[in-house]
């Protein structure tokens, strides 16, 4: 992709922010042959991913999560192939499907585990929903699982085109097993001009949220 | 000599232009900038010109210069490789 000199200070930019970025939902698949990239990161959670969609219904990519849990650092890394079950297209809406499954380990007893998750989202111009559920499974120890679930609604206070920037007031709430406080709520505010998306919020634990996403 | 030059040219050039096709497709499912770009994508490579994306309206039209090579199955394909359905095409030259 060739990227003029504005679009690749922005990248730049994004990836300096990109470790301090948090959870975004991921297009887990694009357009056919795009690459997708998804950054997030905070004091309790890492999710890096990448996924390559071959076909408008299949991605393959790789990931990488960090939970902090109960003051223990957990990594993972896995590879990943995701499908879009379902999708509808209407003329002023469209609705999404996912299933994702991957296989890796475990960074501290390199212990194998699964990772197994379910997404649904419904957007129009100016109202959005999305569901995710996620499991980390250990295949040895099933107490070790780590189970993760969110939701998010959202609208946009405007209507901007194409090539304008785009904005989106987003609440989200996220419950993952085995933190310190299980549950969290965070407003985002989301911005997107062409093929890069951030979102910045703060939840109601007082923790800083990031998250940025580019399509190439 | 040269006005018989200039009225060739000028021949040559609106024989070029009346070639040209100019389609407009009603998409559906077309409601995000972020996940559209590959629309403009999938055309371009297409070798396409003039691509514009009109949300508002459902929108994406371009024109095409060799209308034999970029049929409705080639618009349909590209569309839908870029994750959306066609509601109709419309082509004028």
């Amino acid at each position: 992709m060739e990227l003029d000199v504005p679009s690749k200070f922005l990248s730049l930019f994004v990836i300096v922010l990109m470790s301090y970025s948090n959870n975004l939902m991921a297009h887990t698949v694009s357009f056919k042959g795009a690459h997708a990239l998804n950054f997030s990161n905070s004091d309790e959670m890492s999710m890096w991913t990448y996924n390559y969609s071959r076909t408008p219904k299949n991605s393959l990519g790789a990931n990488y999560y960090r939970f902090d849990l109960a003051g223990k650092s957990e990594r993972f890394y896995f590879l990943e192939t995701n499908f879009l079950l379902k999708r509808w297209n209407e003329l002023s809406s469209q609705g999404n499907l996912y299933l994702s499954l991957g296989q890796g380990v475990s960074e501290t007893k390199t212990q194998y585990h699964s990772d197994v998750a379910i997404e649904a989202d419904w957007e129009t111009r100016k109202y959005y929903t999305a569901f995710k559920t996620q499991g980390i499974l250990n295949h040895k120890d099933s107490s070790k699982n780590i189970y993760y679930t969110k939701y998010r609604v959202g609208f946009a206070p405007y209507l901007a085109e194409f090539d304008q920037i785009n904005t989106w007031i987003i609440l989200e709430t996220k419950y993952v097993n085995k933190m310190k406080e299980e549950f969290s709520i965070t407003p985002f505010v989301r911005l997107f001009y062409q093929n890069f998306l951030m979102e910045i919020g703060i939840s109601n634990k007082g923790t800083s949220e990031f998250n940025f996403m580019v399509h190439i | 000599m040269l006005k018989k030059t200039i009225i060739m040219i000028s021949l040559l050039t609106s024989m070029s232009a009346m070639a040209a096709t100019k389609v407009n497709v009603t998409v559906q499912g077309m409601v995000c900038s972020f996940c559209s770009q590959g629309i403009t994508k999938k055309f371009t490579e297409l070798g396409t010109k003039d691509i514009k994306v009109d949300l508002a309206n459902h929108l994406v039209s371009f024109v095409v210069e060799d209308e034999k090579k970029i049929t409705d199955e080639v618009i349909t394909k590209a569309l839908v490789d870029s994750g959306y359905g066609v509601e109709k095409i419309e082509k004028s030259n």
